[in-house]
């Protein structure tokens, strides 16, 4: 339902202008509501002097018409208001054949084609000197100000079909996180994790970046001293799982059949088959450099993985990942001789919004890099020991 | 596109919210999303309305704020607005920056009726 708030009068005659006033005064306190409520929506406010067949111009196209003016009565009680339904406005003609009376108006505009409000209330507000020219309301009308808008805001709260029966309308605050149940899942997961002293990484790229060859190699430097474990997350098939247990590693595939990203409870329903004696337990997550950036799973470490052949400009384009992340890994470094790829350019990128980020620079396929990644990751657990400890 | 996932998550905490206060409708729904939520408000309103069809919800209406990316150096104290994800302080040239608002992915306000 459009409705329009039309205050009537004119500012040169003194209180005459009232309707002008109050009119403006609540448009702007609506306009500055941080929310606002239902009963305001779809609310217009318009000032006019105009009269009679000129107000059509100004009220055609509105479902309901609220109409703020001022009424003159022989012994009038200035600022005194009134709340005038306007069925029960006469149709009697007015003074003289300049004057045409609100019904009158819209009769004539649905005559004539124009869409006219079904529903046209009057607040009247009495006054005193409308006559008498002089800017600025008298002392008694200004007092009556807050009366009046609050008698605007009564019946734009309610409905003119209800009949005054409208439902009371509640607003809550309430503050909650959406991915609340999320972060509250996850930060069990690495409670848990970390009091076994578990290191939980988990790793972000877009497809393709090597994440299972880097697992590989990560798998063949590191299986000899430590226990390691794998989740592998994927839209589809068991691939990935099945090149790390090639290895003589657990893993574990999850597939989502569809979802871009993992969720911590998909981590928490692998819980019980995690061996408590882990040292570390890598996370494979979908490839995607958007929206796993949003999940927290549990991790105590998050590392984002870039390869040559993505570009040196990622960090920027996708700076969730790359500002939620512990460590940057820039993989296929090989690969730099035959591609314009900017390793200091990545970096620097990165560092910028991120300055915390461990940077790496790996290639698998030439175990160059791992080593110290592997340092990384070893002082990281014991550091998590020692906490422990 | 996690949108949808997060629209109901949404409608979770907004059914707790109507049973707590015995709504009968929801009227209408704020959000407060950072510009480093990891989500596109145009897809959330998207998923918003195609969620709450049939629901209670069904007439509600979305407001979504959206919060910039604030930042305060920790070395000089000054706040300033970061859509550059730059991390160096505008005034004093430190990278010392903690982050005060731009990561919200927030229920602020309902409206219902009761």
């Amino acid at each position: 339902m459009k409705t329009l708030v039309l205050g009537l009068g004119n500012e040169l005659y003194g209180d005459d202008g009232v309707g002008l006033h109050v009119v403006r005064f609540l448009r702007d306190e609506i306009n500055s509501l941080a929310f606002r409520p239902s009963c305001y929506q779809n609310v217009f406010f318009e000032e006019c002097a105009l009269t009679g067949l000129a107000l059509l111009d100004v009220i055609e196209g509105y479902d309901r018409l609220i109409i703020v003016d001022t009424i003159k009565r022989s012994h009038p009680k200035a600022g005194k208001v009134y709340h005038i339904d306007g069925k029960k406005l006469r149709h009697i003609p007015g003074p003289s054949p300049h004057y045409v009376s609100i019904p009158q108006t819209i009769d004539i505009g649905r005559e004539a084609g124009l869409k006219m409000p079904e529903s046209v209330e009057i607040i009247a507000v009495e006054a005193k000197n409308i006559y008498d020219l002089g800017e600025g309301l008298t002392e008694e009308m200004q007092k009556s100000i807050p009366e009046i808008i609050e008698t605007i805001k009564k019946t734009l709260q309610k409905n003119p079909d209800e009949k005054g029966e409208s439902m009371e309308k509640k607003e809550v605050l309430v503050l909650k996180d959406l991915l609340g149940s999320n972060k509250k899942i996850a930060s069990e997961i690495r409670e848990q994790l970390q009091s076994k002293g578990i290191l939980t990484l988990n790793f972000l790229s877009s497809p393709g970046t090597g994440k299972t060859s880097l697992l590989e190699k990560i798998a063949d430097k590191l299986s000899s001293n430590y226990k390691m474990a794998v989740i592998e997350g994927d839209i589809e098939t068991e691939r990935d799982a099945e090149r790390i247990r090639a290895k003589g590693i657990p893993a574990w595939q999850i597939t989502t059949g569809g979802a871009c990203h993992l969720e911590a409870k998909m981590i928490g329903r692998l819980f019980p088959e995690i061996p408590p004696d882990l040292d570390f337990l890598f996370i494979e997550n979908i490839g995607n450099l958007v929206c796993p950036a949003s999940y927290d799973l549990g991790e105590s470490i998050r590392c984002v993985l870039l390869s040559i052949p993505e570009g040196d400009d990622k960090p920027k384009k996708y700076p969730k990942a790359f500002t939620t992340s512990d460590c940057l890994i820039i993989t296929k470094a090989d690969l730099v001789p035959a591609l314009p790829f900017r390793i200091e350019q990545a970096k620097k990128e990165a560092l910028e919004m991120n300055p915390r980020l461990k940077t790496f620079v790996t290639s698998s396929t030439q175990d160059s890099g791992i080593d110290e990644l592997m340092d990384y990751f070893i002082s990281s657990l014991k550091k998590l020991r020692q906490k422990n400890a | 596109m996690h949108e949808l996932s997060i629209v109901a998550n949404l409608f979770d905490i907004m059914e707790e919210q109507v049973r707590e206060q015995k709504a009968k409708k929801i009227t209408g729904v704020k959000l407060q999303v950072g510009r480093l939520s990891g989500v596109v408000p145009e897809f959330l309103e998207t998923a918003f309305h195609m969620y709450k069809k049939g629901t209670i919800a069904s007439e509600a209406r979305l407001e979504i704020e959206n919060i910039n990316l604030t930042y305060r150096c920790c070395s000089c104290g000054k706040t300033m607005i970061k859509d550059d994800y730059i991390l160096i302080c505008d005034a004093c040239g430190s990278t010392d920056l903690e982050m005060l608002a731009g990561t919200e992915l927030l229920l602020e306000r309902m409206e219902m009726e009761v």
